[in-house]
């Protein structure tokens, strides 16, 4: 039997059957990994933040003036953090005997326990219990700590085996592809490796702000020096990996130029600069001063523009609407430059220090019109005063233009989003229905456009309905039926039985006596009439068939 | 996210000689940053040398703090307090005596005389005694050059041979009414360390930007 495909939303979440017994209904509602839309990824991902969360606890624990001071947080942290591990351990050794991997095996409680996986969660907690119990050294109790690490491996090893088998048959160049760029072979283990360099953009960002701040960074300059060289080489073996595989690539084949024209994309260019500003002070910081290089890891943050569309949709958006914006940009300086001028003109006697020339009043027309007003450059004479009040109210209007543009813009861009989902799922209803991978796909856009379940499952059943009035050639204009000599045929047929049906439910003497008295219509259309009513069967209401008055039909008029 | 097709063939599924060479570079390109990482924190580790010599100044100078207006406190010229401001009240007597008499001698016995020489109770005189040879801080050197620890006026980005170098500064609390409530300036030779001086210590780092230590009462 196959299974229907389900179109799922970006909500979309399972309902499990309440019937199932409490540990099964568990089992499928929280852990089982054969089943979409249940809250394991929702575990993995949170089990996931806390164990590095608690690899920067461990590495601040190791920085006194950051410890002492907050050693009590630090000791709730992991109080909380073996909390939830021990939660997820017992968790897992209770719903072990519904488990896939261990309810057809014997004692399937005791074989979970020695598993691979729940050996480490184990690890991690047993030392924070031990310590109630034996006196151990801080330190090799924080070494163990490290193993909390480990849990990570609950979400790598499985991953790596999906990618395994989804790349048997590839070569080791199309592989790291996979786990680079988004493809239909990446699957979990490029989701994972997307995360991991979210996290280093988000780290690395979040530690140039506090560098920023002399108190934080005097405590922790080293701490920053190690974390930004990690940071960049991370970065820089993303940048090299891009580079190398991107010839896998469709229209970036070529083993040069298809390189270079990888190098040229927006992202390339921001994956470099990121990096550069480490090579740079290394090398020139003798020479120049590069301190103001270091805002620039600011720029990191631009490589999070590869993960959402919203930077895609923002520039789409401007390059549709550019005109638009261009012709109210062009009003906006006219209006500035005119402004500024007559500001120049009638302040500049009363004023002379602050409206000395015309770029200092373009600055206070631009201040006025954008409804900014500092006050730093007020007007005085009553002319300046009267153009100020025409100023401030056309600056309320003219820049609200590019902002109303953009924003129309932007709910247009969306609907156009959806109605190419839409004309997606016209084209894949033309074989009848959906199939498994076209579900997936449809899935797919449907969680990048956010659509929700109730949404994605009305663009649906439009699509379907629509697709059903394609399919009734009925409601085709006769030019588009005549066009295709199968539709034509099935039209006449259908004409054919329309008259048939006509015949059957109206009376037919009266019908022959109305259309011949009345000259309503012609012999040849009566002849044919007569014609197909002879071939009808007899019935009950029209006891016999037409009479037959001896027409011969006209060639072809049948 | 796109989905793209994959375009070449696999023929060879292992890494071949490309891909080789490629991780090679890749390993290189680990090395070289590391090495650079290293350098960083090598250059780091010296802004940190450079802070804990400044700290060393803190914590000495705050020890001394409250001692230094004892009795007997050690070095006597960075002492301060009561007998100290006799002492210098009688110094400067000796001197205007001296003076006098010199300029009688010279017949200049009309002319106002100023006394410069006053050396006890002074920064400088406290600053050569902690930092000369057998001095509390004389062991201390700068990070960057390994040269001894030197005091500079400010640090200046232009000159990075300022980096590594120390600042001490004296700030004064301004009359009431003003608009800032003190005003700070570096702590001169002459500047009289009888009574108690608030004190900011800063240091220069890597690129000779101050990076301020602390803020206490010497």
């Amino acid at each position: 039997m196959t299974e229907e495909p389900q179109l799922r939303g970006s909500d979309y979440k399972v309902q499990i059957p309440t019937g199932l017994p409490f540990k099964e209904w568990l089992y499928k509602w929280l852990l089982d990994p054969e089943i979409e839309g249940n809250h394991l990824e929702t575990v993995d991902k949170w089990i996931g933040l806390l164990i590095v969360g608690n690899m920067f606890a461990l590495l601040f624990e190791h920085v006194p003036a950051v410890f002492e001071p907050n050693k009590v947080w630090f000791h709730l942290f992991d109080i909380v953090s073996v909390v939830v591990f021990t939660a997820e351990y017992l968790t897992r050794l209770y719903l072990a005997p519904v488990d896939h991997e261990f309810k057809d095996k014997r004692f399937p409680t005791l074989r979970y326990i020695f598993s691979p996986f729940a050996i480490i969660d184990f690890l991690a907690i047993i030392p924070f219990y031990l310590q109630s119990f034996i006196a151990v050294d801080l330190r090799i109790l924080r070494a163990l700590r490290l193993l909390r690490i480990l849990k990570l491996f609950r979400v790598i090893i499985p991953a790596i085996q999906d990618f395994r088998i989804a790349n048997q048959e590839r070569t080791f160049r199309q592989k790291m592809h996979a786990i680079i760029y988004p493809s239909e072979y990446g699957g979990k283990l490029h989701e994972l490796f997307d995360s991991f360099i979210v996290l280093w953009v988000v780290v690395s960002v979040i530690a140039v702000i506090f560098e920023s701040v002399q108190s934080i960074h005097y405590i922790l300059n080293i701490e920053f020096v190690i974390l930004d060289a990690v940071a960049v080489g991370v970065f820089t073996v993303e940048y090299f990996l891009r580079l190398y595989t991107c010839v896998e690539e469709p229209g970036f084949q070529h083993a040069i130029w298809g390189r270079l024209k990888q190098a040229k994309t927006t992202s390339s260019i921001i994956d470099f600069l990121a990096i550069l500003p480490f090579f740079l002070e290394v090398f020139l910081h003798h020479l120049f001063d590069l301190r103001f290089l270091r805002v620039f890891r600011l720029m990191r943050l631009l490589k999070l523009t590869r993960y959402t569309e919203a930077t895609a949709t923002l520039g789409k958006v401007i390059a549709r609407e550019w005109p638009f914006m261009a012709a109210s940009g062009f009003i906006m300086l006219l209006l500035v430059v005119l402004t500024a001028s007559l500001g120049y003109l009638f302040e500049h006697e009363a004023q002379p220090d602050k409206f000395e020339n015309i770029p200092q009043a373009i600055y206070w027309a631009v201040i006025t019109l954008a409804s900014v007003g500092y006050g730093d450059l007020t007007p005085v004479t009553p002319m300046g005063r009267a153009m100020t009040i025409i100023l401030a109210l056309m600056g309320i209007g003219i820049f609200a233009i590019p902002a109303a543009l953009l924003s129309a813009a932007f709910s247009d861009q969306l609907r156009i989003d959806r109605e190419k989902l839409l004309n997606r799922l016209y084209e894949m209803l033309s074989v009848g229905k959906l199939s498994m991978e076209d579900a997936d796909v449809i899935n797919r856009e449907a969680k990048r456009l956010h659509m929700s379940e109730e949404e994605l499952h009305r663009l649906y059943e439009r699509a379907k309905k629509d697709r059903e009035m394609m399919d009734d050639i009925s409601a085709l204009p006769l030019h588009k039926i005549a066009a295709v000599p199968e539709h034509a045929v099935e039209h006449y047929k259908s004409l054919i039985s329309e008259i048939k049906e006509l015949s059957v439910m109206t009376d037919r003497a009266l019908f022959e006596e109305v259309a011949q008295a009345r000259d309503r219509i012609t012999a040849t259309d009566l002849a044919l009439w007569r014609v197909i009513l002879s071939n009808l069967p007899v019935n009950s209401n029209n006891e016999s068939t037409a009479p037959n008055n001896g027409f011969t039909p006209p060639q072809g008029a049948a | 996210m796109e989905h793209h097709a994959e375009t070449s063939s696999p023929k060879k599924l292992g890494p071949t000689w490309v891909d080789i060479s490629f991780l090679v570079f890749l390993v290189g390109v680990l090395v070289s940053v590391t090495l650079l990482g290293r350098l960083a924190f090598e250059e780091g580790m010296k802004t940190e040398r450079s802070k804990e010599n400044g700290e060393a100044w803190v914590k000495w100078m705050t020890d001394a703090s409250a001692e230094r207006f004892k009795e007997g406190f050690q070095p006597a010229a960075c002492a301060g307090g009561p007998a100290v401001a006799a002492a210098i009240e009688k110094e400067k007597k000796e001197l205007m005596r001296a003076a006098k008499i010199a300029a009688k001698k010279e017949g200049f016995d009309n002319e106002p005389i100023t006394i410069t020489d006053i050396k006890s109770g002074s920064w400088g005189e406290c600053f050569n005694a902690l930092t000369q040879k057998g001095g509390p801080l004389s062991t201390l050197t700068n990070a960057f050059s390994l040269e001894t620890l030197t005091l500079v006026d400010k640090c200046d980005p232009s000159d990075l041979s300022t980096a590594g170098g120390f600042v001490l500064e004296k700030n004064v609390n301004t009359p009431l009414g003003s608009a800032i409530p003190t005003v700070t300036s570096s702590l001169i030779n002459s500047d009289s360390i009888v009574d108690k001086v608030n004190v900011r210590v800063t240091i220069c780092d890597k690129g000779a930007y101050p990076t301020k230590i602390a803020e206490f009462d010497f």
